[in-house]
């Protein structure tokens, strides 16, 4: 199991924290590959928390230099970004970002439909105000 | 069928590995962490990809840990290369071990226990088996990054 370590070190075991089971389900989803043996299996499962553990710290680095405490997708895009060999495969996989335009029109519609506070009993509207003048 | 989840690695290892490498106020949005979930999955894809492309190249068929840490070294991931190399020759050293202690227990043979830098216990049934990356002067995982 992974210790807490100060953060210039990371911790391996030999037992992985990720499922091999799982790992081996994935790399037999490409068709072209073959048999991976025992210990092929360990060390793609080791460099897979190994890869994780290095986009979370990126990602969290990215989030500092922005002020936030809640790591984000965009986050983790900029990481994967300033890592070429990351990027390379891994860019295109990412998820869209949300328009700025788009986002900004639903949390302004969110606003407006927080706003609307039942009026009191008895309020006139405005309305009723012009009708008496006609 | 393949289902959706059997693409990935479960949400909750996913989640707890990143909480060890993070400090203990960081938190996580719940968009961030299913993308690490689908970004470690490609990770597995190429990364095996590449080194069975190797294999098919020099006509074997099984892929070995050296083939992953060979692929590894090939898409740019040097430094994990690197550590999954010396991983790779302790676990190897650690299979050699095991393998000899249970011909000499079946054979009714004490042999002395022999001490490994490594810190191997050969009597508990869940070996303890650590060793670290050391910094080499900047982030754990930035040096000598391309």
């Amino acid at each position: 199991m992974a210790e807490q370590e100060p953060e210039s070190t990371i911790t391996e075991s030999v037992q992985p924290e990720i499922p091999t089971r799982r790992v081996k389900r994935i790399m037999k989803l490409d068709k072209d590959i073959n048999k991976v043996n025992a210990e092929a299996l360990v060390v793609i499962t080791h460099a897979t928390e190994f890869f994780l553990q290095f986009l979370a710290e990126k990602s969290a680095l990215v989030a500092l230099e922005k002020k936030r405490k809640t790591i984000k997708l965009e986050h983790l895009r900029v990481a994967v970004k300033r890592h070429q060999p990351t990027s390379d495969f891994l860019l295109d996989s990412l998820p869209m970002p949300a328009q700025p335009s788009d986002q900004q029109l639903l949390k302004d519609r969110a606003k407006s439909r927080a706003n609307k506070k039942p009026v009191p009993v008895g309020t006139r509207k405005i309305d009723a105000f012009f009708q008496k003048f006609t | 069928m393949v289902e959706e989840h059997d693409k990935l690695l479960p949400i909750a290892n996913v989640g707890r590995i990143m909480k060890h490498i993070l400090p203990r106020n960081a938190k996580i949005s719940k968009e961030a962490k299913e993308t690490m979930q689908e970004c470690v999955s490609e990770f597995i894809s190429f990364v095996t990809s590449e080194a069975s492309d190797k294999c098919h190249k020099e006509n074997r068929k099984t892929v070995n840990g050296d083939d992953i840490c060979w692929a590894l070294s090939s898409l740019g991931f040097d430094n994990f290369s690197e550590f999954m190399l010396r991983y790779l020759h302790k676990f190897r050293e650690y299979e050699r071990h095991k393998a000899e202690q249970n011909k000499a227990s079946s054979s009714e043979d004490k042999d002395e226990v022999t001490s490994y830098g490594v810190g191997l216990q050969p009597d508990t049934s869940a070996p303890i088996f650590e060793f670290q990356i050391l910094d080499k002067g900047g982030s754990s995982s930035s040096a000598n990054l391309k």
